[in-house]
C-alpha cells in the first residue's frame, strides 16, 4: 500500500516537473499548418490560437500539468479547425455562384403555338358587366344573330373566348373568362346549336382589345369573341 | 424627447411611404411611436486601389449596389457625403474613426478596387465606428475577393456583402441573392423574366411569343401557365425547354410547390368550374381534387408547414380569402371585409396572409390578414393601384406590383409597409411578381 502511493507521488512528481515542450512545438505546427483554417473557419482557428496561447502561458506559470492539457486540447482545436476548414474550402475561396442563377431558367422550347386570330363569320363580339358573366339583354339580342347565323351555316366550328378586362388578379381573369365562354356556349346550345361545333379557351385579361385604362376601354374588353376553326 | 426622421434623406431609395400621415409636406415618422431605429451609415464611394482606370462600371457596381440595397431594405439612414470630415479618398482604406464618429454614423462602408485585364481585385469592409473596429464578415467578405470585371459578378459580390451588414445591424440576413420570377408584356404576348431584388441583372426566360403567365419559382423549379399549346396549360422550367406539368381540359394555371415539394397546388377546371387540387409534384397525377363548389376556387397558397392551404373564392358571392387544410377539409372563409379579395400569399412565417382587395372607389390595395383572428392590416394607400403580392423567402419584406408612377412596375416594401421602393429598372409593365423561395 505504501509503495503504491510512492509510485502515485513520484508519478504526480514527475507530471508536474517538466515543461510539456514536445506537445507545446506540436501544437504550433498544428496551428501554422491550419493557414487555410485562418480564412476559412476563423472562428474555430481563432479559439485554437487562444488555446495555445493559454497552454504558453501555463508552462511559462510552471504549471506544466494543466499546460500539457491545454497544448493537447490547442492542438485538437488547430486540427479540427484545419478539416473544417477543408469541408468549406470550395465555398471560401472562389466567389459564390448565384443560388438562383437565371442561366438554369432560359426556356428552350420554339415559338409557341398559341392561337391565332380566326375569322368572325357572321357573328358578333357579345359584352358583359364587371365581374359578371350574366348575359344582358344587348348581349342576348346579339346572341340570337350569332345563333341564327351558326344555324344558316350548319358546318361551321368555332370557339368561343372569354376576355376581361384587366382589373382584378391575373388568375382570377381567367376563371371568369371561362365562366363568361361557358356561359355563352350554354346560350347557344338553347338556341339549337350543336355542342360539338363549340370549342372554349379563356383569355382572362391577356388579350384586350384596347389597351387603355378608361371605362369604356374596360368596357370593351369584357367580351365573348366567336371565330371560326373549319368552315 | 421626440425625434422626428424625415424620410426626405432617404430618397436613394426612391419612393417611401409611411403610417403617419403625409398632410403636412413630407413623409415623417415618428420614432417615439413607431419604434423605428434608423441605424446610420456612411457608403463613401469605391476607391481605386492602384489598378487601371475604372472605365467599365465596377465603382457603380459595388458602391452603387451597396447604395441602393441599403435604400430597398429599409432601417438604414445614409449619411450625407456633403458632411464627411474626412476625405475617403485620403484616407484611404482604414478610417481615422474621429472623423466619422463626429458625423454621427455608426457604421462605414469602406470600398476599394483594384483593375488588372479582365480582373478586379475587390475589398469590401464595414467598420463599427462607435465600436472602433472593423466588423468581422463570414468569407468571403472577411477579405479581397478576385472577380472577373463583369457588372453582374461584381453586383452579385456586393449584394452579398450587403446581405452581411444587414444581419450585423438587424441579426437576420438581407434577400439580395434570392431572385424573382416577373411577367412583362412583350408585343402582344407575355413573357417571364428573372430579376435581381435591385431589379438589375434583368434576364428574359421565355420567348414563345405568346402567353407565358403566373410565374412560382421555389425548390429550383419556375411552375407557369403558357398558352403554348393553344389552351391555359401548366409547364414546368428547370433548365432547357419547359416540361408540360399539367394540360387537361379546361383551364390549368397558379401552380405552388408545397413546402416539402411532394405537392403542387393548382386551380383546374377539368370537371367544370374552376376548383382547387392536389397533383404529384413529380408526374402531374390528380392527387386529390381539394374543393367542390358552384363558384370559382382558384389561387392556392402553402402555410409554411404544409398544412394548410390558402386560397380565393367567391361562392358566397364575392372573390373572398378562404383557408382549408391540405386534404381539403375545414374550409372556411379568412375576409369578410370588401367584395373584391385576391392573390393570397400564406407569409414564410406562418402568422399573416397577405392578399390584394379592392375597396369602394374601385383602387386596388395590399392587406394582411392573421390567420388565427381575422385581424386586418392595410399596407398600401392612395398610391395607385397595389397588387399581386408576394413574400421575401424569410417574410420581412413582400414584392408588389404598382402603378404610383403611370405604369404597373415592381416595388418591394417592409412587412410592415413602412419603407416601399420602386426595384424595376427596365421598361415596360411588370406583372405577379413571385419571389423566389
Amino acid at each position: 500500500m505504501r509503495f503504491l502511493i510512492l509510485i502515485a507521488v513520484s508519478a504526480l512528481l514527475f507530471a508536474c516537473g517538466t515543461r510539456p515542450t514536445q506537445l507545446l512545438g506540436e501544437a504550433q505546427t498544428a496551428l501554422s499548418d491550419a493557414a487555410l483554417a485562418k480564412k476559412c473557419a476563423p472562428d474555430e482557428f481563432e479559439a485554437a490560437e487562444k488555446m495555445y496561447i493559454k497552454a504558453q502561458k501555463l508552462a511559462d506559470a510552471e504549471k506544466y500539468d494543466e499546460a500539457e492539457a491545454a497544448a493537447r486540447a490547442a492542438k485538437k482545436l488547430a486540427l479540427k479547425a484545419q478539416a473544417k476548414a477543408l469541408a468549406r474550402k470550395d465555398e471560401c475561396l472562389t466567389p459564390p455562384k448565384p443560388k438562383t442563377d437565371p442561366a438554369d431558367f432560359i426556356d428552350d422550347s420554339g415559338p409557341g403555338l398559341d392561337a391565332q386570330d380566326g375569322d368572325e363569320g357572321g357573328m358578333e363580339t357579345v359584352y358583359f358587366e364587371y365581374n359578371s358573366s350574366d348575359l344582358t339583354d344587348e348581349a342576348r339580342a346579339a346572341m340570337a344573330k350569332n345563333g341564327g347565323w351558326l344555324q344558316r351555316n350548319p358546318t361551321v366550328v368555332i370557339t368561343i373566348e372569354g376576355h376581361c378586362d384587366k382589373r382584378g388578379s391575373t388568375e382570377y381573369n381567367l376563371a371568369l373568362g371561362e365562366k363568361r365562354a361557358k356561359v355563352t356556349r350554354s346560350y347557344l346550345i338553347s338556341l339549337g346549336v350543336e355542342r360539338d361545333r363549340m370549342g372554349i379557351v379563356s383569355y382572362g385579361e391577356e388579350q384586350p382589345m384596347d389597351f387603355g385604362d378608361s371605362a369604356s376601354a374596360h368596357r370593351r374588353n369584357r367580351r365573348a369573341e366567336f371565330r371560326v376553326v373549319r368552315q | 424627447m421626440r425625434t422626428i426622421v424625415y424620410l426626405t434623406i432617404l430618397t436613394l431609395s426612391g419612393v417611401a411611404w409611411g403610417q403617419a400621415a403625409a398632410g403636412d409636406g413630407g413623409f415623417k415618422f415618428d420614432v417615439e411611436q413607431g419604434e423605428l431605429v434608423l441605424f446610420q451609415l456612411a457608403v463613401p464611394d469605391a476607391l481605386d486601389l492602384g489598378g487601371e482606370a475604372d472605365t467599365r462600371g465596377v465603382t457603380e457596381a459595388l458602391t452603387g449596389t451597396i447604395v441602393r440595397d441599403l435604400g430597398i431594405a429599409g432601417y438604414f439612414n445614409l449619411v450625407d457625403k456633403a458632411s464627411y470630415l474626412a476625405d475617403p479618398v485620403k484616407e484611404g482604406m482604414k478610417p481615422k474613426y474621429k472623423d466619422w464618429f463626429n458625423i454621427g454614423t455608426q457604421g462605414l462602408v469602406k470600398a476599394g478596387y483594384r483593375i488588372a485585364g479582365d480582373k478586379v481585385v475587390v475589398d469590401l469592409r464595414l467598420y463599427s465606428i462607435d465600436g472602433s473596429q472593423r466588423v468581422t464578415l463570414p468569407a468571403p467578405y472577411d477579405g479581397p475577393v478576385e472577380l472577373p470585371v463583369d457588372g453582374t459578378k461584381i453586383r452579385y459580390h456586393a449584394h452579398g456583402f450587403v446581405n452581411e451588414v444587414i444581419k450585423h445591424y438587424t441579426k437576420a440576413p438581407g434577400f439580395f441573392l434570392s431572385r424573382l420570377v416577373v411577367v412583362k408584356r412583350v408585343n402582344r404576348g407575355k413573357e417571364l423574366f428573372m430579376v435581381s431584388p435591385d431589379g438589375l441583372d434583368e434576364t428574359q426566360l421565355t420567348k414563345t411569343g405568346g402567353i407565358n403567365m403566373l410565374p412560382s419559382l421555389s425548390g429550383g423549379r419556375i411552375y407557369f401557365t403558357s398558352f403554348r399549346n393553344g389552351g391555359a396549360h401548366l409547364f414546368v422550367l428547370s433548365g432547357g425547354k419547359a416540361q408540360p406539368f399539367s394540360q387537361f381540359k379546361g383551364l390549368n394555371t397558379g401552380a405552388t410547390l408545397s413546402p416539402d415539394g411532394r405537392h403542387v397546388a393548382v386551380t383546374l377546371s377539368k370537371d367544370g368550374n374552376p376548383e382547387v387540387y392536389l397533383l404529384e409534384a413529380q408526374t402531374g397525377k390528380v392527387v386529390r381534387r381539394l374543393t367542390n363548389s358552384w363558384g370559382i376556387d382558384t389561387s392556392p397558397s402553402w402555410s409554411p408547414d404544409g398544412s394548410k392551404i390558402a386560397f380565393v373564392s367567391d361562392r358566397h358571392g364575392s372573390p373572398q380569402i378562404w383557408v382549408m387544410g391540405a386534404d381539403g377539409t375545414g374550409q372556411r372563409r379568412l375576409t369578410f371585409q370588401g367584395n373584391y379579395n385576391q392573390t393570397p400569399d400564406w407569409s414564410p412565417r406562418g402568422d399573416k396572409i397577405v392578399f390584394t382587395a379592392r375597396d369602394e372607389r374601385n383602387v386596388f390595395d395590399l392587406f394582411t390578414v392573421d390567420v388565427n383572428d381575422g385581424t386586418i392590416k392595410r399596407l398600401t394607400q392612395n398610391q395607385g393601384n397595389n397588387e399581386e403580392p408576394s413574400w421575401s423567402p424569410d417574410g420581412r419584406y413582400l414584392a408588389f406590383t404598382s402603378t404610383r408612377s403611370g405604369e404597373s412596375k415592381l416595388y418591394i416594401m417592409t412587412a410592415d409597409g413602412r419603407f416601399q421602393t420602386m426595384v424595376s429598372a427596365g421598361k415596360g409593365q411588370y406583372m405577379t411578381p413571385s419571389w423566389g423561395r
